[in-house]
């Protein structure tokens, strides 16, 4: 220990409260001997070393408090307190009868008492918090609902799909017209011409269509008229459905040599839905119905997660046949009329 | 709480802890902008915050903004004494909601806290304490001391006839 004038305050408060070894007690007495006005310092601490808590358990403070119960009467100086009490609630049955009773013996008080009464602060609650949409926090989406996500994405592409596979272009027929009339420069024709002729391996390709599109590619050579060669059938399945993939398109070595519709092609504006309602025409309806109906639950989903109001609904003519969809939002909405092609 | 119980809060409460700032302070950005900082700390706490202990922390959160708020500003003339106001009106030229508004905002704002939140919010005065952290006895020395200067800004019964 070094005790010094500099440092004397902290070694006297641990002297005080006992925490010095005696060796360490037996330095700061003689600290204290050989200074005289610390010493003096030193017995006023003592003095005041008197723990607060000590003062305070010793006071009993519940006593000192008081109650209504205490004041000896009503009078005009704490009537107002007593009024004040009574609407707050906070008076027992037998002082709210006193002060009933003082209020019957002064009734020019009454009118004050029932001021008292009005006195309380309403709300208006026509106010409203603008901000209040914002401080939603989104929630966390749990597993069980993957499955709207899922069809979510699947509405998208059902729409998709949808709306390309409800074309306009089914006004074709067979041996008129000729999208193909564009005018090739001399490098595309010499290009076009250097492409082989495609082979028409019907069946083979057929092996590598799934089942379930094996229908649908399989045309019926019969219902085309003069085209007595066909290649719809090497056509895989994503071809027939996506509309803009599947325009089935002649070879280009034919495409620049005439205008005419080159015999076992179908030309390129020709769409899937015209091939498969010429030839099968339950499938376009029933795929068309299928997409709708993946549509409509994946809106459904998407509804659930971001508390949309979409709306989606179909028109369809006396024959079944769809001939308009529309998705209505809040603020916008969409309509896709279809033109129904007359030879279908 | 869930983030199902935070949104139901911002429903339930939010409407009302902006009330109850709106009416202490008057001004209505940094009202919004008091109850969209509550809602913040809320959110930063919501799991360890239960949803029946929402409504208490969402105005306990406030009422410590409001605050900090009206220390940094003090713009407004802090009145502790009924003494030196004066009643509004005289009688045949009363409207009582609006004299009871107009002497509220001469309050102090303590008063005016715990005078809402009892008002407003139906809480007791344990339950007051524990949101303002004043004790049980200075909540109720606050509320008396606050209705009887609202009413002595109201002026006498006689302005009611």
């Amino acid at each position: 220990m070094n005790i010094n004038r500099n440092n004397y305050e902290a070694y006297l408060i641990d002297y005080l409260e006992g925490k010095l070894s005696r060796q360490d007690e037996e330095t700061v007495q003689q600290f204290l001997a050989v200074n005289p006005d610390i010493s003096g310092e030193f017995n006023d601490l003592k003095l005041s070393d008197n723990p607060v808590e000590e003062v305070t358990d010793s006071l009993n403070k519940s006593a000192l408090y008081k109650s209504f119960n205490d004041l000896a009467s009503i009078t005009p100086e704490n009537f107002e307190e007593f009024c004040i009490a009574y609407h707050e609630g906070d008076l027992e049955n037998d002082l709210k009868q006193r002060l009933i009773d003082y209020i019957d013996n002064h009734p020019e008080l009454k009118p004050l008492f029932e001021l008292h009464s009005k006195i309380r602060v309403q709300a208006n609650t026509s106010l409203h918090f603008p901000g209040k949409k914002e401080l939603k926090k989104v929630q966390a989406i749990p597993l069980r609902k993957t499955l709207y996500r899922i069809s979510a994405g699947v509405a998208a592409a059902a729409v998709f799909l949808l709306w390309f596979s409800l074309s306009e272009s089914h006004k074709f027929i067979p041996g008129e017209g000729n999208p193909t009339s564009q005018s090739n420069t001399p490098e595309q024709a010499e290009e076009i011409q250097s492409v082989p002729e495609p082979k028409i391996t019907q069946g083979k390709e057929q092996n590598d269509i799934q089942p379930e599109y094996k229908q649908l590619a399989t045309i019926d050579t019969t219902n085309t008229r003069q085209l007595d060669k066909i290649v719809i059938a090497e056509l895989k399945p994503r071809d027939i459905r996506l509309k803009n993939e599947v325009t089935l398109s002649a070879p280009r070595n034919y495409l620049s040599q005439s205008n005419a519709v080159p015999t076992g092609f179908i030309p390129r504006n020709r769409s899937e839905e015209t091939v498969l309602t010429e030839n099968n025409p339950g499938n376009a309806v029933l795929q068309r119905k299928i997409l709708f109906s993946a549509l409509n639950i994946g809106v459904k989903g998407f509804n659930t997660l971001t508390e949309s109001q979409l709306a989606l609904q179909t028109s369809q003519d006396e024959q079944g046949r769809l001939t308009g969809i529309a998705i209505d939002a809040n603020n916008f909405g969409f309509i896709k009329r279809i033109q129904q092609n007359n030879q279908n | 709480m869930t983030v199902a119980e935070y949104n139901l809060s911002v429903n339930e409460y939010a409407d009302r802890l902006y009330r109850f700032v709106l009416k202490n302070i008057r001004q209505e950005s940094i009202a919004q902008d008091i109850v969209q900082d509550t809602y913040e700390k809320l959110w930063v706490k919501h799991e360890n915050v239960s949803f029946s202990k929402v409504r208490s922390y969402l105005f306990t959160a406030a009422y410590h903004t409001l605050i900090d708020h009206t220390r940094k500003v003090r713009n407004e003339v802090m009145i502790d004494e009924v003494t030196i106001m004066e009643p509004f009106d005289t009688p045949g030229n009363f409207d009582l909601k609006k004299n009871l508004d107009e002497a509220f905002e001469k309050l102090p704002e303590i008063q005016r806290s715990v005078i809402l939140l009892r008002d407003y919010e139906g809480y007791s005065y344990e339950e007051i304490g524990e949101i303002t952290g004043l004790s049980e006895s200075q909540v109720k020395v606050y509320i008396y001391r606050g209705r009887l200067a609202l009413r002595k800004l109201i002026g006498n019964p006689e302005v009611l006839i």
